[in-house]
């Protein structure tokens, strides 16, 4: 019996989260030969990243592509994902995203009623300041610079220096422009959608996290289905893995000479800034592997792929 | 749909109090569609309305006109307004309409504003021979500044369910709502000359003076507000809490007014208040969930550029359907409906965010006077104890004021964006 | 209990109840103004920011919102249509606004109903900063929705005790 399955997500219709739902639409649509067609809901027509976690938890949506910070308090494992310094490269996320040691960490989500079918990205994070440019460690001590709500992230700030201000996202851009704050922590795609290249005019390109998102459906709609449908979900997800990741990476590299184009002043950090800005992150991220096992071997995992060789 | 539709309308015509219309009906779809899995969604998106940081200026606007009041802000912006329109013909009536414009920098509640000018005013104008439900639909449709002069509860709710900033709307409102006041003000000495209205006798230099140094606190409440956010001091939300103290500090110092019983007093009615719109944000966003899930906006923005691809002829449609819905919805009610619509017609034809904003508040603003459901007419015909028909036909012409601004609004950017744009450049 | 009698018994243990709910109204309402005076005065004078601030004013509003929901139907300041009734006979009325009062109980069995499933199924997220389940900030739903069948099953006896209460009827629009 052939199945719609409503999928909602809190972001606009450019962002790399909504082209993973696009691309997961196209590719199981084209497997399960139209037997799972797919509904997608964007920019928070069903609810915003809480309800819906939640939604899919309830089985009220049936899948979401949501950034996977939003669950770091039902499941403290998934802190590993956004560890700072961890994750190289975009090549190297796509290959952890399909690993052992990131699929344990996602199965973990099964006692809630979730399955996580995929782990994507939503762009790599940069420091945007207004006024000073941040070339060294030193630059960035004490800058009001606004950080997403998330445990882990106001660790990593405030082990690096800076000022970690939460504030509501859509108050960001006035905050910006009248000096109530000085910096924003961002990814790319958000510097251009919201506008902040118009006032914001130095990027340092330190790339300290990504911003994963994952694919997620309720459990009992998931095993609701025919076998073939399941393995079409599940095969759709795994195949837009690589595509996905590596289409951000190319965006990103068209975003940057876009932001030049506007003036904007790109920096790329110097090896003893990466240096100094690493040595004070890594209290943080040794702290969270040490209360972790799966967090720990995420980490280990990490370091393998990024020497050339897959632990497993 | 049907379902939904004829629950809604059916309670909401018997009486009962909006926000349980609102949960009662997207009850009803949910059990009368089979989807009883989805009624956990009931309280989840109500608490997700209310969950957020910006609607706290709400509390906090309200709280701070509320310690203005005990410091007898109305009078002292009546004695003031009085001095220097007071000397026209129809004086008292533009000091209603001028007043209401300055009270519009203290106040968040075009209800509240209503309420508390028309109880110290229409009984003045009567004396001075103005008919009553002419001065009651004055202030009442003055009452529609309020939302556009910041600080605005309507400016924070858009900017919240869209995402826009809200210290650009705060800005972005200001000249609009100046345009009503000398709109409102023309209507008014055309008016007073057509039925004899008297001008009040011209106020001395001394006597001016006394009565701008008594209100300049309250005049500078505004200014502190625009200043602070342009100077990186505070946020839109922020500023709120700013403007309690620093009305706390004028009441207790410069007014020499304020005691704790006061203080108990203001900060009780402001709490119920502040329920009664966070009850009302939470049940409608259940509401929207309905919409969304029946993908009402898509089709609506779908059905509207079918119809039409011109600009204009789509923001014609626009406001007649937001004005339509005035007739029978409250503000917070109808903003939380169309938003989503909105955002999708405004993208569709580039209109610039704040721009969009403020034309969507001044349109529903209006519906805060039009019948049948203006909530400014029935409390200002319940406070000086008129009738609501009567009131509303002397508030028709005022209403075609309003609508003229509106148009300039809709049809020209810079009456919204010159002043952002010169602030925050 | 009427009107014109000195409140009885069980007058004054409502009387207590709307005591300590007007309180923890006023005392929330003075921490927001606190809480947010002190994150301006943190952020741009001494440099830091209350990380915590964001979300402990959020849940006291809502919090404050729920437990004052019943006090405001009694008080009649959830707004109303009440135009097309003005036509009808004052018997009809009276009938309408009970079978409107049955189908209100009836809506918020519902929603206290399901709220509390909500609360509970939700009770593994945590608050970031505090660290405490949000359990006991989604709590506060049913908690209000069973205040408010109290208030609307009962309006007819509470409501002529307001006049007892101190509650500033010309700051309240
Ligand atoms: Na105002
Ligand atoms: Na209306």
């Amino acid at each position: 019996e052939d199945v719609t399955l409503r999928l909602g997500h809190a972001v606009f219709e450019k962002h790399p989260n909504h082209d993973t739902a696009v691309r997961f639409k196209e590719a199981v649509e084209r497997i399960s030969k139209g037997s799972v067609k797919v509904d997608i809901f964007p920019s928070r027509q069903l609810g915003d990243v809480k309800e819906l976690m939640e939604g899919v938890e309830f089985g009220t949506v049936d899948m979401t592509v949501n950034s996977s910070s939003a669950l770091a308090t039902v499941e403290p494992s998934i802190d590993a994902f956004q560890l700072p310094g961890v994750i190289g490269s975009y090549e190297e996320f796509a290959k952890l995203a399909v690993s052992p040691a990131a699929k344990a960490i996602m199965a973990t989500l099964d006692n809630q009623g979730i399955v996580a079918l995929g782990l994507y990205d939503g762009g790599q994070r940069h420091f945007l300041t207004v006024k000073k440019p941040v070339e060294k460690m030193a630059d960035l001590q004490g800058m009001k610079t606004r950080v997403a709500p998330v445990r882990l992230f106001l660790d990593v700030w405030s082990a690096v220096g800076v000022s970690p201000t939460p504030m509501a996202y859509g108050e960001v851009y006035p905050a910006l422009e009248t000096g109530t704050l000085d910096a924003v922590e961002i990814n790319l795609t958000s510097i251009e959608s919201e506008k902040y290249y118009e006032i914001a005019k130095n990027i340092t390109l330190t790339g300290h996290y990504f911003w994963p998102s994952f694919l997620l459906i309720n459990k009992a709609k998931l095993e609701g289905l025919t076998p073939e449908q399941q393995t079409a979900i599940r095969q759709a997800a795994d195949e837009i893995v690589e595509p996905q990741v590596m289409a951000v990476a190319a965006l990103d590299k068209q975003i940057i000479e876009d932001l030049k184009g506007r003036g904007v002043n790109v920096i790329e950090p110097d090896a003893q800034f990466k240096q100094d800005l690493s040595a004070a992150m890594k209290p943080v991220v040794d702290s969270y592997a040490s209360k972790n096992p799966l967090i720990a071997d995420f980490v280990k995992e990490a370091q393998a792929i990024h020497a050339g060789k897959p632990a497993n | 749909m049907i379902w939904l539709g004829s629950v809604f309308v059916t309670t909401l015509l018997l009486g009962m109090p909006i926000v349980f219309v609102l949960v009662i009906s997207a009850l009803s779809y949910f059990l009368f569609t089979g989807q009883t899995q989805f009624l956990i969604t009931l309280p989840q998106r109500m608490f997700a309305g209310m969950d957020q940081f910006v609607l706290l200026a709400i509390p906090m606007f309200v709280l701070a006109g509320n310690l203005m009041e005990v410091g007898g802000l109305t009078n002292r912006l009546i004695v003031f307004a009085n001095s220097i329109v007071g000397r026209f013909r129809g004086g008292l009536s533009l000091t209603a309409v001028w007043g209401s414009f300055l009270f519009g920098g203290v106040s968040g509640s075009a209800a509240a504003q209503a309420a508390a000018l028309s109880s110290i005013m229409v009984p003045d104008m009567e004396k001075e021979g103005y008919d009553p439900d002419y001065s009651a639909a004055l202030i009442a449709t003055s009452s529609v500044m309020d939302a556009l002069v910041p600080p605005s509860i309507t400016m924070i709710i858009y900017g919240s369910l869209s995402s826009t900033s809200i210290s650009q709307l705060f800005i972005a409102g200001i000249v609009p709502g100046f345009l009503i006041a000398i709109g409102l003000s023309a209507y008014a000495v055309y008016v007073a000359h057509r039925r004899g209205y008297p001008k009040l006798a011209p106020v001395g230099l001394r006597e001016f003076a006394r009565s701008a140094w008594a209100s300049l606190p309250v005049l500078l409440l505004p200014v502190i507000i625009i200043f602070g956010i342009r100077g990186g001091i505070f946020t839109a939300t922020e500023a709120s809490g700013i403007a309690v103290v620093y009305a706390m500090l004028v009441a207790a110092f410069y007014y020499r007014v304020l005691s704790w019983s006061h203080m108990r007093r203001a900060l009780l009615a402001t709490a119920i208040m502040s329920t009664v719109i966070y009850l009302l944000i939470g049940m409608a966003n259940i509401a929207a969930l309905i919409f969304a899930m029946e993908q009402l906006p898509k089709h609506t923005v779908e059905l509207l550029t079918t119809l039409t691809d011109n600009k204009y002829v789509l923001l014609l449609l626009v406001n007649i359907i937001l004005l339509v819905l005035g007739m029978f919805l409250e503000a917070t009610g109808i903003l939380i409906l169309t938003v989503p619509a909105l955002m999708a017609i405004g993208n569709a034809i580039g209109m610039d965010p704040v721009q969009l904003g403020v034309m969507v508040v001044t349109n529903v603003v209006i519906g805060f006077v039009h019948p049948p459901v203006g909530l400014c007419l029935y409390v200002v015909a319940s406070v000086t104890k008129r009738k609501v028909e009567a009131v509303a036909w002397e508030a028709l012409p005022m209403i075609g004021v309003t609508l003229i601004v509106l148009a300039l609004v809709t049809l020209v950017p810079e009456v919204s964006l010159f002043l952002p744009r010169l602030l925050m450049p | 209990m009427n009107k014109s009698a000195e409140p009885n018994r069980a007058a004054r243990a409502y009387l207590g109840y709307v005591k300590v709910v007007e309180t923890l109204g006023i005392l929330t309402m003075a921490a927001l103004v606190s809480i947010i005076v002190a994150q301006v005065g943190c952020r741009y004078i001494l440099g830091f920011s209350l990380y915590w601030a964001d979300e402990v004013t959020k849940s006291l509003m809502i919090w404050t919102a729920f437990l004052m929901a019943g006090l405001a139907y009694t008080q009649g300041e959830l707004p109303a249509m009440r135009l097309l009734l003005e036509l009808f006979p004052a018997g009809l009325v009276r009938i309408i606004d009970i079978i409107m009062a049955v189908l209100i109980v009836l809506t918020l069995i519902a929603l206290a109903r399901y709220g509390f499933e909500f609360a509970w199924r939700t009770r593994h997220q945590s608050m970031i900063a505090l660290n405490i389940s949000l359990f006991w900030v989604h709590v506060s739903i049913p908690v209000g929705c069973v205040l408010l069948i109290f208030h609307v099953a009962l309006h007819k006896w509470l409501a002529p005790i307001q006049p007892y209460l101190e509650t500033p009827v010309e700051l309240v629009q």
